[in-house]
């Protein structure tokens, strides 16, 4: 074990500041979130059980993190992979592309992070609580949900925006209804369409046109066959699959999203019921629409549920989004319909609203709002066994 | 009979646990009781300072049920009475005679049971301080001598961590219990059920006329609120009587000898103690003379009860009338850097996000750290899987926190106790106050609904 008495002493030294009556006894949520990421603390439970768990907020989100590192390295590896594409440069070695992914994609994490801190921050001084882990998720989880080529101003407006809108002004993290990355990701589409959106954005070239699946398949005529478009794009299912395509940074391969939920479910730290209600939604929805696909509708309606779950933020919002359990539902009953929705919503907006390719998004979102209700509806239930329980 | 499974729950894999023997301390000098153990009463004195009183003589009764007497445990002085702040009777010390006498109720006892009526057992059991063992839930207070409750339970074990392992330290008392048996049956009619562990239940089987019933499991499968809502659910307007095996052998042994039984077999437990065993005590014994010479180096908690629902208390201070375990634990001292992010083989956990998980079986040294910072409710999902009533926890713990009385009852807080939530606590993230969080709304409603 490293020897950091001296990092202790230094601590314990300068404590005195902070406390009440100290020189800086406003700043003492920033002082108390550095302390208690150095070391854990020495305080014991106040009253019975006298005895608690060592899972606490920190160990949560810190799993979140790891989680999410791998749709993180291949977002950086894809963004230098798309950019060489799309400049006609060599894609061979591994090194340089996920060098220069970074390099594109760094700054747009520390301005998220810088931004969302700030407001983190702010509200947990004025309101003087401890500052709540849960922005470190947030904070990884927009830049990853965006293309790379966005306007670091517009990260900074939409980061903001996610934070007090969508969080702080509810009373912090706990007490938000919509998921307030996902909030950020909305303001900035609806704001600011032209740099989210479209086939000029997924790549950091200027000007460079490369359409994302999704838009490639809704583009398909009406009684075409939507693979048949993507084949001829070049868009095969296991480029979708391990995520060669132009998308938002941490969407685009499943794989890392995969081993993201894999590690969630081996630690418990995410609803199985969730990620598996909205997978079957989406994939149940798919393959009804498979049925329907004919002359008269639109070609994207043939789309095999496989590309379906592989393309877009589908998967990466099953699995990071829909499962935040703030937001989503609380019961169990209810997490099968939450997720359930979510994945039939997706599918729908994506093959019915042209002016949307993608619908995992608002899908959530909807159901965010919608996850109260069900909720309320599921606690009826018990009530309702309760008192048929006099009756007999 | 019939057997229950209770899938939910969580043993806490603490170190610490009490070998099974039996110890003695030496005669103590001095012995005590807390009015602060008997939940929701308001104690009224009827002695006072430098006052003689004996065994089973009557020290305070409660304001609100004046036929409700608490009795003094041993013979001699009251040589101090504590308050706290606002004048709040604390403990009441008794500095005991050479030679020990008692209140008399063998006129009464030795005509044994046959006969006696129900309002003359009660009125008995009320004199000679026994009552306040049999509780009532909800709200898990001394039951109401002119109640009539729906059903009795006696709970003959204990799933709680470090606990009193009734099958060991009630040995020998079969007939005792059969007796109190008896009585129940004359006070509350045949309406009454026996739950036992599925091992260790030879101690009960001499009782007749009852519903026996085996409950397995994880804790919560051995608190009676549990057995509660899966052999006969409260509802609304409705009392059941719950008494404590341990507890129902002292009236028993009243009904055998005439006296206020004053012998209990206590378990030392914890890894604050240096030793971990049974050991044979007075009632009311000062938990200073308890852990004489047996408390580890460093701060230490002393909890009467169990680490999960037991109280904080001095060394000055007396077991609790109703606990049948002392336990010890350090309070914490050690930080360590970037704990939350280290693998954590050594930190044991219900969820499953430390690598302790991958060592089944092993058992950990608990301390009384807290293990986080106080957050809102986040994550969602843990609580259903460590209470095993038919309520929503997390539904309720915010009816509670909103003091929204009429959906805290169709939650179906009647049902519940806060020792039903002590796990809920025990693995919040959120390192919520959940225990007392249900004992407010417990008095909440108590108070208004």
């Amino acid at each position: 074990m490293v020897n950091v008495k001296f990092l202790q002493n230094i601590l314990e030294k300068h404590e005195h500041h902070f406390k009440k009556g100290g020189k800086f006894e406003k700043l003492y949520p920033l002082w108390e979130a550095q302390e208690t990421i150095l070391f854990t603390q020495t305080k014991g439970a106040p009253g019975a059980p006298h005895v608690r768990d060592s899972l606490d907020a920190k160990r949560l989100m810190t799993v979140v993190i790891v989680a999410l590192l791998p749709a993180l390295f291949f977002g950086a590896y894809n963004t230098g992979l798309q950019n060489a594409l799309a400049a006609g440069e060599t894609t061979s070695q591994i090194g340089p592309l996920l060098i220069s992914g970074f390099i594109t994609i760094l700054p747009i994490i520390i301005v998220s992070y810088a931004a969302g801190g700030f407001w983190e921050v702010l509200f947990s001084v004025v309101r003087k609580h401890e500052i709540n882990e849960g922005f470190l998720v947030t904070g990884i989880l927009f830049p990853l949900i965006l293309p790379a080529s966005i306007p670091l101003w517009q990260v900074a407006v939409g980061i903001s925006f996610g934070v007090v809108i969508g969080k702080e002004v509810f009373g912090g993290t706990g007490m938000n209804i919509l998921n307030p990355a996902l909030t950020a990701r909305a303001f900035l589409y609806f704001s600011y369409p032209v740099q989210i959106s479209g086939d000029k954005v997924w790549t950091t070239v200027d000007g460079f046109s490369g359409a994302t699946p999704l838009a490639t398949a809704a583009q398909t005529s009406s009684g075409g066959n939507a693979m048949d478009s993507l084949a001829q794009a070049g868009v095969t299912l296991s480029d979708l699959f391990y995520g060669f395509v132009p998308g938002s940074i941490g969407e685009t391969s499943a794989l890392a999203i995969l081993i993201g939920a894999a590690l969630l479910l081996i630690t418990g730290i995410a609803s199985w019921r969730i990620m598996l209600s909205v997978a079957v939604g989406a994939i149940i929805t798919s393959v009804g629409f498979n049925q329907l696909a004919g002359d008269n509708l639109p070609g994207i309606l043939s789309l095999d549920w496989k590309y379906q779950m592989t393309m877009g933020g589908l998967l990466f919002g099953a699995v990071f989004m829909a499962t935040d359990p703030v937001t989503g539902c609380r019961t169990n009953t209810g997490k099968y319909i939450y997720g359930f929705l979510i994945g039939m919503l997706t599918i729908l907006v994506r093959l019915w609203n042209p002016a949307y390719p993608e619908g995992a998004m608002l899908a959530i979102l909807f159901m965010n709002v919608f996850a109260p209700l069900i909720d309320h509806y599921v606690v009826e239930a018990n009530i309702k066994r309760r008192l048929s329980r006099v009756q007999v | 009979m019939a057997t229950y499974h209770i899938k939910k729950g969580y043993t806490i894999p603490m170190k610490g646990l009490p070998e099974k023997n039996k110890a003695s301390i030496g005669s103590p000098k001095i012995l005590g009781i807390c009015p602060t153990d008997f939940r929701g009463i308001k104690p009224k004195l009827t002695v006072k300072l430098n006052d003689e009183v004996k065994i089973g003589s009557p020290l305070f009764f409660d304001k609100k049920n004046p036929e409700v007497q608490f009795v003094s445990p041993g013979c001699g002085r009251i040589s101090d009475i504590i308050y706290g702040p606002r004048r709040k009777l604390l403990d009441i010390a008794i500095t005991l005679s050479e030679e020990e006498d008692a209140v008399d109720f063998s006129s009464f006892t030795d005509k044994g049971i046959g006969d006696a009526s129900a309002s003359e057992l009660k009125e008995v059991l009320l004199k000679s301080g026994l009552w306040p063992f049999l509780r009532q839930r909800p709200y898990n207070t001394i039951a109401q001598p002119e109640d009539a409750p729906k059903s009795v339970f006696v709970n003959c074990m204990d799933t709680a961590p470090l606990a009193n392992d009734p099958a060991f330290s009630l040995m020998g008392k079969e007939d005792a219990f059969a007796l109190g048996i008896e009585v129940l049956k004359v006070l509350a009619g045949d309406k009454i059920h026996v739950v036992t562990a599925p091992e260790g239940k030879a101690v009960f089987d001499k009782a007749k006329g009852v519903h026996v019933h085996e409950f397995k499991g994880k804790h919560p499968a051995g608190l009676v609120g549990t057995h509660i809502s899966k052999i006969d659910p409260i509802n609304k307007g409705e009392v059941v009587w719950v008494i404590n095996a341990r507890d129902l052998i002292l009236i028993g042994e009243f009904f055998e000898t005439g006296k206020f039984p004053t012998k209990r077999v206590i378990a030392v437990a914890g890894n604050g103690t240096k030793t971990q065993q049974y050991v044979e005590v007075r009632a009311g014994v000062k938990l200073g003379d308890l852990l004489e010479d047996n408390l580890q180096n460093g701060p230490q908690r002393i909890i009467s009860g169990n680490p999960l629902t037991g109280v904080e208390k001095s060394q000055d201070s007396f077991l609790s009338v109703y606990d049948s375990s002392v336990t010890v634990l350090p309070e914490p001292t050690e930080k360590h850097f970037l704990g939350w992010c280290l693998p954590g083989f050594n930190r044991p956990s219900f969820g499953k996000s430390f690598f302790s998980r991958l060592i089944p079986g092993k058992t950990f040294a608990f301390d009384t750290n807290i293990n986080g910072g106080a957050r809102a409710m986040v994550q969602s999902g843990l609580f259903e899987g460590v209470v095993a009533l038919d309520v929503m926890p997390e539904f309720l713990i915010k009816a509670i926190l909103a003091g929204d009385i009429e959906l805290m009852e169709k939650l179906g807080i009647l049902e519940c106790d806060e020792e039903d939530f002590a796990l809920c606590a025990y693995v919040s993230p959120s390192k919520m106050e959940i225990s007392s969080i249900i004992r407010d709304g417990l008095e909440l409603m108590e108070k208004d609904g």
